[in-house]
């Protein structure tokens, strides 16, 4: 069964499927690459030629382009890191099966089903003064609460609690998963060596768990790089471009400017970020336990 | 398990309640503006107590671009689906049979696929469809979409059909099965609660799909998410509306995350973390 005939065999139920994905990702990919090396414009009416690598020339001397990285890599820095503190709290809290508290990782779900476009929505709602409640809890503890989406540091700061808000119960509940696996008797050991509580987290579980954090990291990250239309609809990338990311750029570039040539480079500089981010740790997704059978 | 002090227990649940409420909260406030008055809606201190209203959901159920919206969203989500599980149910068979190089050259090339993020494929897409005519078609939006479900679907089976005891198959194929009768027959019964669970997680990304509905489709083809966007744009301050269209669109993607929550682990994370 395991000879090289029979599994070749299999070869047919598995060509069609990659045959499709391959057409319907590569071939995209190479198109991009192609239009960054030219002039095309839905807008002018010159005829698109090939300009060699005038784009990407030019994109370094784009100064909305040049503030829009800072942004993207705060947009990915502080969430990020954000949500992984937070997601290990929540994770160990819940660990600890306190009881009648079984309903919050039913919770859980809500936030990570939700359309990105509701969960942007719903920030919006309770940014926007009166409508909204952020403010308001924060008149219940005494503070004056700031016009958020039109202060560019405050509307940076909504963007990164509506991320945290939205992707946290993601990371806890990764970690609680992967928690419990940790074999028991480690912990049993623990409490005959009269090790506390607080030990037995700081010195057992996160340094047990630190593979799965670098893993839900890096796809933390990528979907961070991402980020799409929280900010599409929670800002628009503003105000004064405080919200606008590499990526949002260039969707501006490409759709509402429709300067598709300048557009796709901004997006392969965007892959190359993308790439770059992730090539360290493609060793580590290649010893995923679904790798081998 | 190692014993907590009572002020760690103490602290645990307050950081556990607070932690709850500020995800119920945000949610419960659209749900609230959705069933208030206009007036209400704008009541300061904000009203928790007052008589709801439906004329919200009535007026959305009588926008003839959200009911389009609601029948374009469903024929494009479920179409998908339906693709995406007859290319991914086959491949995730082939897959489960291979080991070594061949196993893990095709796994690795579809976790690439499906971590790589939808925005590089965006501009290439608006640009082969303007030239294509596939703009604003249902058919171009469910070929899209393929690119996300069918690794999606790929990594969420798998463990599950890994499960399967490898002598059942082996005994199917003494007794003379064929490769497609051995599928059909013994492991496709035996992974459907896996296939349905897939299906789901696939149907809840294509509903909520966002970027490239906005950029695919115009009048005909306009999905939920879009739909909204619209409505915030040309009625602003119809809050009411809004969030009524906000909470019609999570429903079902919340009930259907409910029912799979057990299987979305491993279809999150792409077999990552164990599950």
């Amino acid at each position: 069964m395991h000879s090289s005939n029979a599994q070749r065999a299999y070869y047919k139920y598995l060509a069609p499927t990659m045959a499709v994905i391959f057409l319907l990702t590569v071939v995209p990919i190479i198109v991009t690459v192609v239009l960054s090396l030219t002039s095309l414009s839905y807008r002018s009416a010159n005829p698109s030629r090939f300009i060699g690598i005038q784009n990407y020339v030019r994109l370094f001397s784009d100064e909305r382009f040049l503030n829009s990285i800072p942004i993207s890599i705060i947009l990915i820095v502080v969430p990020v890191a954000a949500q992984l503190i937070l997601g290990f709290i929540i994770a160990v809290i819940m660990k600890e099966k306190l009881p009648g508290m079984g309903w919050l990782r039913l919770l859980f779900v809500a936030p990570m089903v939700l359309p990105p476009i509701v969960m942007g929505l719903m920030w919006r709602i309770l940014f926007t003064p009166q409508l909204g409640g952020v403010n308001y809890l924060l008149s219940l503890v005494g503070i004056t609460g700031p016009n958020w989406l039109s202060d560019p540091t405050y509307a940076l700061l909504a963007v990164i609690m509506a991320a945290v808000w939205g992707w946290t119960p993601f990371v806890g509940l990764m970690f609680l998963t992967s928690m419990q696996s940790f074999p028991v008797d480690i912990y049993e050991a623990a409490v005959i060596d009269g090790a506390s509580w607080t030990k037995s987290v700081r010195y057992i579980t996160l340094p047990l768990l630190r593979p799965t954090i670098f893993v839900v990291g890096v796809f933390r990250v990528i979907e961070a790089l991402a980020i799409f239309p929280i900010i599409f609809i929670l800002t628009n990338g503003g105000p004064a471009g405080a919200t606008e990311t590499v990526n949002f750029y260039g969707y501006v570039s490409g759709f509402n400017f429709l300067r598709i040539g300048y557009a796709s480079a901004i997006m392969v500089f965007f892959f190359m970020m993308l790439l770059l981010i992730t090539a360290p740790s493609v060793g580590f997704l290649l010893r995923n336990q679904q790798m081998e059978r | 398990m190692v014993q907590r002090s009572k002020w760690i227990t103490v602290l645990l649940y307050l950081i556990g309640i607070g932690y709850g409420v500020s995800i119920i909260l945000p949610l419960a406030w659209v749900v609230m503006l959705s069933l208030k008055t206009q007036l209400d809606a704008f009541a300061y201190p904000p009203l928790f107590i007052f008589k709801p209203t439906f004329e919200h959901y009535a007026a959305i159920f009588h926008d003839d671009v959200f009911v389009l919206a609601i029948r374009n969203s469903l024929i494009i989500a479920l179409s998908s689906v339906f693709l995406s599980l007859l290319l991914a149910v086959p491949a995730t068979f082939a897959i489960a049979n291979l080991t070594g190089r061949r196993r893990r050259l095709p796994l690795l090339t579809i976790l690439l696929i499906r971590m790589a993020p939808g925005m590089i494929y965006l501009l290439p897409y608006f640009a082969i469809y303007n030239r294509l005519k596939l703009l604003d078609t249902h058919i171009g939006l469910i070929i899209i979409y393929l690119i996300f479900n069918v690794p999606l679907i790929i990594w969420m089976l798998l463990p599950v059909w890994n499960s399967i005891p490898r002598e059942l198959e082996e005994a199917a194929v003494i007794d003379g099965a064929t490769l497609w009768q051995v599928l059909v027959r013994v492991d496709i019964p035996l992974v459907r609660i896996g296939i349905i669970a897939s299906g789901i997680l696939a149907f809840i990304f294509s509903w909520n799909e966002f970027l490239f509905a906005l950029v695919v489709t115009r009048r005909e083809t306009i999905t939920l998410p879009v739909a909204i966007v619209r409505y915030m744009a040309y009625e602003g301050t119809e809050w009411g509306k809004i969030s009524a269209a906000a909470v019609f669109i999570m429903v079902p993607v919340v009930i259907f995350g409910f029912l799979i929550r057990r299987y979305m682990i491993s279809g999150l994370s792409a077999g990552a973390v164990k599950g």
